[in-house]
């Protein structure tokens, strides 16, 4: 979705960590889920399955996702959905945007995704723009409800 | 506050906000535009120019992937506290465009686009 819209689905942070690229916020969510201490939200929607693996409990609201986001959502589901761990953790270690972090994390920007693509600089400025007007628009709708 | 009602940010955030629609729960969906070449220029369902509203100087697009819902109350009390400042409504005929634009877009959250299609549905 970086690559097609410059902006992704989650709007949480890419990280490397040593088995490859997460989204920093929702493996947070998930790994207090199999600490046993869910958030209200994953505890309606997944159960823990073995010692790694959630499952969803029953089909999700997908209001808040457009068509274009479901239609890739679906799309890396059919590519990707079956893969195994290893499988999964080869091929973000070969993502170009990738770089070890160690033992610890990197934050991987989305301006980064889009350099190590080799876009053209003018698209990455307009992504930081982009990045920086929805900062905004996010900080002023949090604002009024303070 | 109503369908095509407009706002923005006093200080902060100064893009033009359109209501769409009247959501359950005292709660609105409006949605921003922005002049085209800012970085948000991939959204060319509903262009809008010079003339559509006092506040577009230059062709514009909406950024129907951040339509959002928001409590009536919370924008209430951000004009009270000189958050937000009303701006003319928009005139029908480009209302009219920027909910087609909305329902159209590939990028509008669906609730949105659902909540859309029933005001349309039920005004028909």
């Amino acid at each position: 979705m970086i690559l097609k819209r410059g902006s992704p689905i989650t709007g949480d942070i890419f990280c490397a960590l040593p088995h490859g690229m997460i989204v920093s916020k929702t493996l947070s969510l998930i790994d207090q889920m199999i600490l046993g201490q869910p958030s209200e939200l994953f505890e309606r929607n997944f159960n823990v399955v073995g010692k790694w693996d959630l499952e969803l409990r029953a089909v999700p609201d997908t209001g808040a996702l457009s068509r274009s986001e479901i239609r890739v959502l679906d799309a890396v589901f059919e590519e990707h959905g079956n893969k195994s761990f290893s499988a999964l953790r080869e091929l973000t270690h070969s993502l170009p945007e990738y770089s070890d972090p160690a033992e610890s994390s990197i934050p991987v920007a989305p301006e980064t995704i889009l350099a190590k693509e080799r876009r053209p600089e003018e698209e990455i400025d307009k992504l930081r723009t982009k990045a920086a007007q929805f900062t905004q628009s996010d900080e002023l709708f949090n604002r009024i409800k303070e | 506050m109503h369908p095509g009602d407009c706002f923005r940010g006093t200080t902060f955030d100064r893009h033009l906000q359109i209501i769409l629609v009247i959501a359950q729960a005292a709660r609105l969906a409006c949605v921003n535009a922005t002049s085209f070449g800012s970085g948000l220029d991939g959204d060319r369902s509903c262009v809008l120019k010079r003339g559509d509203h006092a506040t577009i100087l230059h062709d514009s697009c909406i950024v129907y992937e951040r339509a959002r819902l928001v409590r009536i109350e919370d924008l209430e009390k951000g004009f009270e506290r000189g958050l937000l400042e009303h701006l003319d409504p928009l005139r029908s005929s480009v209302f009219k465009r920027v909910i087609q634009g909305a329902i159209e877009s590939e990028d509008t959250p669906g609730h949105i686009v659902n909540l859309l299609q029933s005001a349309r549905d039920a005004s028909a």
